[in-house]
This record gives structure tokens, C-alpha cells and sequence, in this order.
């Protein structure tokens, strides 16, 4: 009962505020795109040469691409696999930042600088030579393996951050009550210091999503996973690099419709991390 | 005090903006695209990483000028050349009065240094010595009869190595050559490992070698290098300076075929050949009316290599089923509309010179693969291959049968070729992937047979016009085709004897006689059609676009078989027609 009460009223102030809300039915609008659509939509690969670069039509909602296959289910089907390297990603990349930014912050002294020494190694290592000996060992044949591979190269920047925000905090007054009030460790990170962090955390969160989808494409021209003409991150390189659809006008639905989807699941996340930020902050209600 | 601090402001101010203003410049620059190491990684070696790049065709000269079409040989730094009736000796006569860069005269030794630097890189074990009995005159002695097209190698290589620079080197050189012409000639008839030793250390020492400027007798020289600009000056003591109305060559880095879009749709350079899609190219010709687009073939054919190592493309029905069910223009088209169709045949022998090589009885001993997705299916099931509930093809064990297309990753045409290739097998039932690798890992992987099918070029003629260097690389020991399709040093022929691959190059190689020499071109190509090691898709054109009438002038026709002599790399024709006088400025033509 209490754990309803407490979902009604977060609920509600996700509600009450505007943005938020609306960021939030466009995530589900996306989730169920990334869900349902694939089954409702079919993809038809084959290639229509004399069909290519069609305009946006009643048959053709957003146009056909460079050999005649409709974009929009290309859209469709790619949604699953973004949406799933996305927060694939930006969950394991996030979560690892929290635990090693947090217990880093919280250790302090050589254990903290050991740490970051390391962190600072992962932020320096050129990822892509990395990636390619990567490239040589391992297959990777689904979405969530793949974000967590991106993920191992995400995480560093954020834990800097976290552990950063950490040491700021962890020397307040509210955190020192606590200490000299004896609360567990598990209270002060769960209870104290985490809702403090929780409006940096998410717009992180969002930006290594974001930069999952665009990350996604360099590994799979690496050859790390098969390349996915429905990916939105490819269809983008393809469209810019491999065919130059740039550079032809009646390209345009074609080019502009993962651009567009990417901009808008971007623009969800951020409104959306604006409502996250009142649930956890009080005094950001109403602002 | 103040109006003195004032005026001084003001004339500093003036000299500012009068050296912002862009100097008046005279000068008649040709711009095109082109790759090369960024500094400081570069330097002016040629036989080393970091000193190769588009530079290279302006600043060194060939022989001659090997045209494909007509097959004709056009003097460049070699006037005349003569071959034995033994044919074991070939003689060049070279140009005189021809200059380095520095000034250094060229003669008979910077020749030999070249070539035995070639030697010592691993080609031309059939040269004996090579003698220079005066400044322009070389002779190679050969320990066999020269063959097919040994001396087009000769003719078509650069001479890059003047003596007066590398001659300490390729004394070392000539020496091995010696050794190891005593040792081919005297009782041990094997060739010595140590000799391949000593050829590795010089080559090393080659590579370690870095002058900071590059040194030739092309009609441009070096003049500056950065990330982004390659600047070449006209060599006004070169032997064509004179037909030379170009003062400067500035080459533009060019990353990729989109970056060259861009270059060319903004009007930026005047020549440069990138794959183009076909909208692209009717955007670029539209926006941009004094472009003209040349499209002479590459003498060479994009297809997929089958990995017969690995089941079930290790089985030639699977193959040949495959074969039947691809539609060959579909994917040219997608991939690269602008070049040739090909036939249904696979034989490795160059589509548009099939006629040269190739008769009606030769092909009448072949399958020809007309397109035909019953005859797949029908094969398949023979095979004990079945339909699962989504509608594709199951192995005989009960596995599904997937299939991975490996793409070079940096070749757009490549990727949209596998795309193509993905399409129609999943129009088969027949599940399929692409995996796309970057440079030197794709190449690995097929070294390595780590893949299914890969996109690749199969037929390879060159400059030379000759199925020779296309059957060396399906068939040939250590091969690129071979080893990566994994095809067997013999095969049976289709009247039962044995086919031995090595014994047959051998033959296509030496054979003179015309009609020996067809009959082991329809024997290979017997081969490369029934045992489907590769599977052609099209013959490839040059996409050679020129911008006529902006900066310069005189671009020959399409027509023109100049054009033919770009397949050895068409800033050699762009450099030839520059020297010559055939393209010349603007201003001279006003």
C-alpha cells in the first residue's frame, strides 16, 4: 500500500509538471514503437532500384531510401535495437560510474587516487585501436552484450563526475549528522548522497545514451557486430557517407528521418530527466 | 604623446589588414584530391610508409606509359625497347637530357638501382644481370624466356631510386643478384634461404631510410606538405617544361568519397575519380556544367570470393546454387551504377576482353549461371537443405544456415555491394548478415579464412591487360584469391585428366604461340567457371571526373584510349596529359 502511495505521488509530481509529462509520452510512444512496431510493420529488404528516393507518400510514410525500401520501417524495426543499445549502455555505463564514483569519493586517500589514476588511463586510451583489437577476439550477437561493451568505454567520465560531486557533499553538515548519528553507510549513499546526485546522474545517463546510438556505428563498421542498415546511427552514415544523400535533394526524408527520431528520443530524455529531478529534489518543484 | 601612440595604432592597424588582403597571384594551379602520411610521419622515400601517396605519379616517371586499349607503350623516361628473338634479353634506350630534381643527370643507373630495388623487394627472379653499357642504354639478361608480361612490369615501374642517392644501396644489390645467379646456375639448383635473408636485411634498410624531400624527374617537384595541403611546383628544368602551362599542382587530403562530393559540388578541384552513386553524380554534373564525367574501365571485377574452406560453401553445389540465384545487376546497381554488366559466366577472364581470349567452344564447355532461383532451391533440397517456420533455409543437420558477408569498411561501394548481396540471399530464404572490418583487418580475416563470403576484386588485369595476373591470383601459390577462397593447387578437368594450376601459369606465362596460349586460358577459366572460387558481379569503371574550361583545358574525349592507362593509377595519366601539353591552362587557350 505504501509502495502505491509512493509511486501515486511521484506520479503525480511527474504529472504536475508539464515537460516531464510530455517527455514521458513520447519514451512510451518509443517503447511501444521499439515493442510493437516491429509486428505491426513489415520489412522489406529487397532492393527496388527504379523505387529509390521516393517522397514522403501515403505507401511510403517517410520516403524510400537509396535502393527503394521504405524508411519508415526501416525506423520501425531499428527502434528495438536502438532503443535496447541506448539504455543498454547508458544503464551498465551509469551504474558502473555510481558504485566506483561513490566508493572512490567515499575511501578518499591512495585508494581514491589509485582509482582515478586508473579512470584517467580509460579517459586518455584511444578507444578506437582498442576497439579494433577487440574486433579480433570477440562476436557480439546481441543488443545488451553490445552496450556493455560500449558501456566499459562510457563509464569513466561520469565516475570522475560522481566521485567529484561526491567529495563536495560528503563534508556537509546533513552528512556529518548522519556520521555522528551513527547511520549506516547504505543509508548515507542510498538516502543522502545518491537523491542529491540523481539531476547529474540522469542528464548523464541521457548523454551516453545519446552518444550509444552514434558510438553504435564506429563498432559496427569495426566488424564487432554485424552491420544494421536500420540501426538510426547507420542509417545516418550511410545516407552522409556511403551513398551522399547529402547532396541530394529529393534525398531529404530519407536523410532527415533518423535524425529527426534521434532528436526527438534526445529532447524526451532531457524533458523527461527534468521531472526525475523534481522527484528527487524538492526544491526544484514548481520552479 | 596620445596622437603619436594613436597614429602608431592605426598604421599597425593598416598593416593588419594589408597583410589579411590575399596577394595577387598569377599562378596557374591544378587542384585534385589525394592521400599521403601527414608530417611528420612524412618523408621522401617512396619505397617506405610515409613517403607514397598521389604525389608519387607527378613527381616520378615510369618507363613508359602502358595503354591498355591499344596496347601500345608510350615513351615516358624509356625512348625504344627491343627484345631478343631468344627472348632473353630486353634492351630499353633511354631519354637524354632528362634531369632530378636536383639537378643530378639521369642515366642508365638510376634504372638499374630502381629495378634492383624492385628485385630485392621480391620481383624479377628471372633477371640474370642487369647490364648499362652506356648512360642511356639498359640490358636485362634474363636466366629464362621473358614472359607474358614480365617486361609491362618493367616499363610500367617508377623509377624512383637515383643512383647518385641509393647507389651505395643497390651495389649491396647487385651483388645478391650475383650470388644468387651462381647459385641458380651451380650445382645447388635450390634457391638459398640466405639469399631471401640478405634481400629482407637491404629492404629494411631501405625502409629505415628517410630523406626529408622527394626526389625525381617528374614534371612537378615537392614543394610543401601539411595535414590538409600537398604542394607540388612545376619542374621548370624537367624534359616536357617546356609544353607545361601549369605552375602548381595542389593536392587536397581527401578521407573519403563524400569529402571528394563535397570538393567537387563546390567547385574546388579540377580532377579526381571518386565511386559516385548515381544521383550524386547527376547532382555534381548538373551544379556544375564544365564537369565532365570519363568512365574507362579499371580492367578489373568486383564480385564476392567464397570461402571453400567452410561448410557448406566448401561443397561446389552450394556454390553453384548460390550462383544461380544471384541477380548479378541488382546489386551493380545499388553498388556502382556506372559500371559494366558482366556475363553469367565466372571465368575470370575480364569481361569486356573476354572476346580476346575467350571463344564460343570454350564457353560451351562451361555451366553458365543464368539467373534462375528454382534451380537454387531444387539444388538446396537436393542438398538436404529445408525451410524452417520463419521461412528460411535450415542446414541438413537441423542448424540454420546463416551466411556473413565481410565488407571493407572504408569502400562504400564495397558495403553497398554486400548490402545487395544480403538482400537477394534473404530473397532465397537464405539468412544473411554483413560485417564490415576496417584496412588491414579485413584482409586478415581473409588470410585467415575467417569468413563466409567476402566482397572483393576477382579478375585483376591492370595495365596489362593480360588474364595472366587475374588466373596468378585465383590460382597462384600464396596467392590473394587463393588463399583466401582456399582452392586446391589442382583440380580435375571436365575430360577427366588432372588440371594443375601451377603447371598451367607456368604455361600462360612462357607460352608465345597464340593458340596454346587460348587454350590455357579456357583450361583456367574452365576452372575459375566450374569451381566458383569467385563469383563476378561487374566489371568495374573509373569514375574519372574533369572540370573543363575552369582553371584548365583539353581533357581528351571518353572516347580517347588514353583514358585505358588509368588502371595503373589515373594520376599518371592526369600527369602525363599535363606534361605533354594536352591539358594546358586556360589563359593559353584566351
Amino acid at each position: 500500500m505504501k509502495l502505491i502511495d509512493s509511486l501515486t505521488s511521484r506520479y503525480k509530481i511527474l504529472t504536475h509538471n508539464n515537460r516531464a509529462f510530455f517527455g514521458f509520452l513520447i519514451l512510451i510512444l518509443y517503447f511501444l514503437m521499439a515493442t510493437i512496431g516491429p509486428h505491426l510493420v513489415s520489412l522489406d529488404n529487397i532492393i527496388d532500384y527504379a523505387g529509390r528516393y521516393q517522397g514522403i507518400s501515403l505507401q511510403h510514410w517517410l520516403g524510400t531510401d537509396y535502393a527503394g525500401r521504405d524508411t519508415f520501417s526501416q525506423i520501425v524495426h531499428g527502434s528495438t535495437d536502438v532503443m535496447l543499445i541506448a539504455f543498454s549502455t547508458a544503464f551498465f555505463a551509469t551504474f558502473m560510474a555510481i558504485i566506483i564514483g561513490i566508493f572512490s569519493g567515499l575511501k578518499g586517500g591512495r585508494i581514491d587516487a589509485f582509482i582515478m589514476k586508473i579512470v584517467d588511463i580509460l579517459l586518455t586510451l584511444p578507444q578506437f585501436p582498442i576497439m579494433a583489437i577487440f574486433a579480433g577476439i570477440f562476436t557480439i550477437k546481441d543488443s545488451i552484450t553490445f552496450g556493455i561493451l560500449l558501456a566499459c568505454f562510457s563509464w569513466a567520465p561520469l565516475s570522475r563526475g560522481i566521485r567529484s560531486q561526491v567529495l563536495s557533499i560528503k563534508n556537509k553538515e546533513f552528512i556529518e549528522v548522519c556520521h555522528i548519528m551513527n547511520m549506516s553507510t547504505f543509508h548515507i549513499i542510498f538516502k543522502e548522497l545518491l537523491p542529491n546526485m540523481i539531476p547529474f546522474i540522469s542528464i548523464n545517463f541521457i548523454h551516453i545514451a545519446k552518444n550509444a546510438i552514434i558510438a553504435s556505428v564506429g563498432i559496427m563498421l569495426l566488424g564487432i557486430v554485424p552491420l544494421s542498415v536500420t540501426n538510426w546511427g547507420m542509417m545516418i552514415n550511410i545516407a552522409t557517407k556511403q551513398v551522399g544523400a547529402i547532396y541530394v535533394p529529393h534525398a531529404l526524408p530519407y536523410l532527415l528521418s533518423p535524425i529527426f527520431f534521434i532528436v526527438v528520443f534526445q529532447f524526451a530524455l532531457i524533458n523527461f530527466a527534468s521531472g526525475v529531478e523534481e522527484l528527487f529534489d524538492p526544491r526544484s518543484r514548481g520552479r | 604623446m596620445k596622437k603619436l601612440a594613436f597614429s602608431l595604432f592605426g598604421c599597425l592597424c593598416f598593416l593588419f589588414l594589408l597583410s589579411c588582403s590575399k596577394a595577387p597571384n598569377n599562378k596557374v594551379i591544378l587542384r585534385l584530391d589525394g592521400g599521403w602520411y601527414i608530417p611528420p610521419a612524412f618523408h621522401g622515400n617512396p619505397y617506405a610508409p610515409g613517403g607514397d601517396g598521389t604525389h608519387m605519379h607527378f613527381i616520378w616517371n615510369r618507363l613508359f606509359l602502358l595503354v591498355p586499349a591499344t596496347d601500345q607503350n608510350i615513351p615516358r623516361l624509356g625512348l625504344s625497347h627491343n627484345i631478343s628473338s631468344d627472348r632473353r634479353v630486353l634492351t630499353i634506350k633511354l631519354r637524354k637530357g632528362v634531369l632530378w630534381h636536383d639537378e643530378t643527370p639521369f642515366t642508365a643507373k638510376d634504372v638499374k638501382a630502381s629495378i634492383l630495388i624492385k628485385y630485392a623487394g621480391g620481383w624479377g627472379d628471372i633477371i640474370r644481370r642487369i647490364k648499362t653499357p652506356d648512360d642511356y642504354t639498359v640490358i636485362f639478361e634474363m636466366r629464362e624466356q621473358i614472359g607474358a608480361i614480365d617486361e609491362k612490369i618493367i616499363f610500367n615501374d617508377r623509377i624512383m631510386a637515383p643512383y647518385h642517392i641509393f647507389g651505395k644501396i643497390t651495389d649491396r644489390i647487385e651483388k645478391i643478384m650475383e650470388e644468387d645467379d651462381r647459385k641458380m646456375t651451380g650445382p645447388q639448383k635450390e634457391k638459398s634461404a640466405a639469399i631471401f635473408e640478405k634481400k629482407a636485411e637491404i629492404m629494411q634498410e631501405i625502409y629505415s631510410f628517410r630523406p626529408s624531400v622527394p626526389i625525381g624527374t617528374g614534371p612537378f617537384k615537392f614543394s610543401f606538405v601539411t595535414g590538409s595541403d600537398f604542394g607540388l611546383k612545376k619542374f621548370k628544368k624537367g624534359f616536357e617544361a617546356k609544353k607545361i602551362s601549369i605552375d602548381e599542382i595542389r593536392i587536397l587530403k581527401n578521407v573519403s568519397n563524400d569529402i571528394t562530393w563535397a570538393y567537387l559540388i563546390g567547385g574546388a578541384i579540377d580532377v579526381t575519380h571518386p565511386a559516385t552513386l548515381q544521383d550524386v553524380t547527376e547532382q555534381i554534373l548538373k551544379l556544375n556544367p564544365k564537369t565532365r564525367l570519363i568512365l574507362p574501365s579499371d580492367y578489373g571485377e568486383f564480385g564476392f570470393v567464397f570461402n571453400t574452406k567452410k561448410y557448406p560453401l566448401s561443397d561446389i553445389r552450394f556454390r553453384k546454387a548460390l550462383a544461380y540465384g544471384v541477380k548479378k545487376d541488382n546489386i551493380r546497381l545499388i553498388s556502382y551504377y556506372y559500371s559494366k554488366t558482366v556475363s553469367n559466366y565466372n571465368t575470370g577472364v575480364l569481361h569486356s576482353l573476354s572476346d580476346r581470349w575467350l571463344d564460343k567452344s570454350d564457353l560451351d564447355k562451361m555451366t553458365s549461371y543464368d539467373y534462375n532461383p528454382e534451380k537454387t532451391h531444387q539444388i538446396l533440397k537436393e542438398m538436404g537443405f529445408s525451410i524452417d517456420k520463419e521461412g528460411f533455409y535450415l542446414k541438413p543437420n537441423g542448424l540454420p544456415l546463416k551466411l556473413t558477408i565481410a565488407g571493407f569498411a572504408g569502400r562504400s561501394d564495397w558495403v553497398l555491394g554486400c548490402e545487395g548481396l544480403v538482400s537477394q540471399l534473404r530473397k532465397l530464404h537464405i539468412r544473411a548478415e554483413i560485417k564490415t572490418y576496417e584496412g588491414a583487418l579485413f584482409h586478415q580475416r581473409l588470410a585467415a579464412n575467417k569468413f563466409d563470403i567476402a566482397a572483393n576484386f576477382g579478375a585483376d588485369y591492370r595495365a596489362y591487360a593480360h588474364p595472366l595476373t587475374t588466373f596468378e591470383r585465383y590460382f597462384g601459390n600464396g596467392a590473394y584469391i587463393k588463399s583466401a577462397s582456399g582452392m586446391p593447387d589442382q583440380v580435375k578437368y571436365h575430360d577427366g585428366t588432372t588440371l594443375s594450376f601451377k603447371k598451367e601459369l607456368h604455361v600462360l606465362n612462357k607460352a608465345r604461340e597464340p593458340g596454346l596460349i587460348k587454350k590455357t586460358v579456357g583450361k583456367l577459366a574452365w576452372a575459375a567457371n566450374e569451381y566458383l572460387p569467385f563469383l563476378s558481379i561487374y566489371e568495374k569503371n573509373l569514375m574519372i571526373f574533369v572540370v573543363d574550361g575552369k582553371r584548365v583545358k583539353g581533357w581528351p574525349s571518353p572516347e580517347d584510349p588514353i583514358w585505358s592507362a588509368s588502371s595503373a593509377g589515373m594520376e599518371s595519366v592526369f600527369a602525363y596529359l599535363i606534361s605533354t601539353g594536352i591539358v594546358r591552362s586556360v589563359k593559353e587557350y584566351r
